[in-house]
């Protein structure tokens, strides 16, 4: 301070001035400068575009194998490149937890195992505590149908041991019970009561991503586990005919019956 | 899936075999003419939507969800479709005229 007093007059407004610029040529830098946010916005609008875009042009074509061969080659998996790219740029940030979901999402639509896994394993490293990773059970569970369940069952396991946010660790238990129902081995079926009982009792009241909540979602799955397995009878249901006629599915004992859930929609 | 129904119920219509549609298209009007139009013959429970009673009860999660009982009321197979269906009922058939004899 005692140098810039010090200095001749005209050399202190020089400064000033200089300061001053140098001010304004920053805030303008920033402002051409898109903030993060907006860049992730940006890619997000450019990919729904492009899908859209793609979407009439498949269904304009008329021939079958053309049109197969379109979808094989949809828009999607440059937009993961870019996505992965702003995260990196954005590390840490809520942007690269928001940028590292579409990448898993992107990727888990292509088959892209490794993609999706990295993905999902920075996610759980880095962005453990965002809100953002709310949709993350369903989105790997849903991937068991195509990478295998055991592929898909550690990433939930350990995004359950990390998380202490109550909708996540619901969901991955939602996820692993689904896993454990549904497998062959019965080690590991053996679990699915365990995992829907705890989904009740510490997550009874909290609703999931479809607005019911967990305590009537659990009981749903363990009717099914315990009255509709094969070799189970069934209770008793009595419902109502096309033309107002209750009857019980009691009525058809000593028949072969086929009960066929439809609808012609 | 209609078609082979279709079939199957003509097939066996002698036989002690029921087919039931639990339907979830809508109240019983709206069903009466899809089963009107797509000549359904077999009875239907009226769900009214997929969020229905019977639907529900059974934590059914995607449609077609398909049960096949056998005479005791025992589930046998689940998700059986097309060829699979039938070798599944005619399976079922057999073991009933086996315990008769």
């Amino acid at each position: 301070m005692s140098t810039l007093v010090s200095l001749p007059c005209f050399a202190r407004w020089a400064l000033c001035a200089a300061a001053l610029a140098l001010t304004f040529t920053l805030g303008f830098a920033e402002d051409a400068k898109p903030d993060p946010q907006q860049k992730f916005d940006a890619i997000q609008a450019r990919m729904e575009k492009a899908q859209t875009d793609f979407m009439e042009k498949l269904m304009a074509e008329q021939d079958r194998a053309k049109q197969r061969a379109m979808y094989d080659s949809r828009p999607g998996l440059e937009f993961a490149a870019e996505f992965k790219t702003l995260a990196v740029e954005t590390k840490g940030t809520e942007v690269a937890a928001q940028s590292w979901m579409k990448v898993a999402e992107i990727s888990g639509e292509f088959d892209q195992e490794e993609g999706f896994k990295s993905a999902v394993e920075t996610l759980i490293a880095e962005h453990i505590t965002s809100p953002h990773i709310a949709a993350l059970p369903a989105m790997i569970g849903g991937m068991g149908w195509t990478l295998g369940d055991d592929k898909v069952e550690p990433l939930l396991q350990s995004l359950l041991a990390k998380s202490a946010h109550k909708p996540v660790q619901a969901g991955a238990i939602f996820e692993l019970a689904q896993i454990a129902m549904r497998s062959d081995k019965p080690e590991k079926k053996a679990q699915t009561r365990a995992w829907f009982e705890r989904l009740s009792k510490e997550f009874g009241d909290l609703k999931s991503a479809y607005g019911k909540d967990y305590k009537s979602i659990a009981a749903g799955f363990l009717f099914e586990l315990d009255h509709l397995q094969i070799g189970q009878i069934p209770p008793d249901f009595e419902a109502i005919d096309e033309n107002g006629v209750k009857f019980k599915l009691s009525d058809y004992r000593g028949k072969v019956v086929v009960l066929d859930f439809w609808g012609f929609w | 899936m209609l078609p082979h129904e279709r079939s199957l119920v003509k097939r066996l219509q002698s036989q002690p075999f029921a087919l039931i549609g639990i339907n979830s298209d809508g109240d019983a009007d709206k069903v009466k003419k899809i089963l009107k139009d797509q000549d359904i013959t077999w009875r239907q429970s009226i769900e009214g939507s997929t969020r229905g009673p019977w639907p529900t009860k059974w934590n059914v999660k995607s449609w077609p969800t398909i049960y096949v009982l056998d005479a005791q009321g025992v589930i046998r197979y689940k998700n059986v479709r097309e060829k699979a269906m039938d070798e599944a009922i005619d399976t079922l058939l057999a073991e009933m005229k086996g315990a008769k004899k």
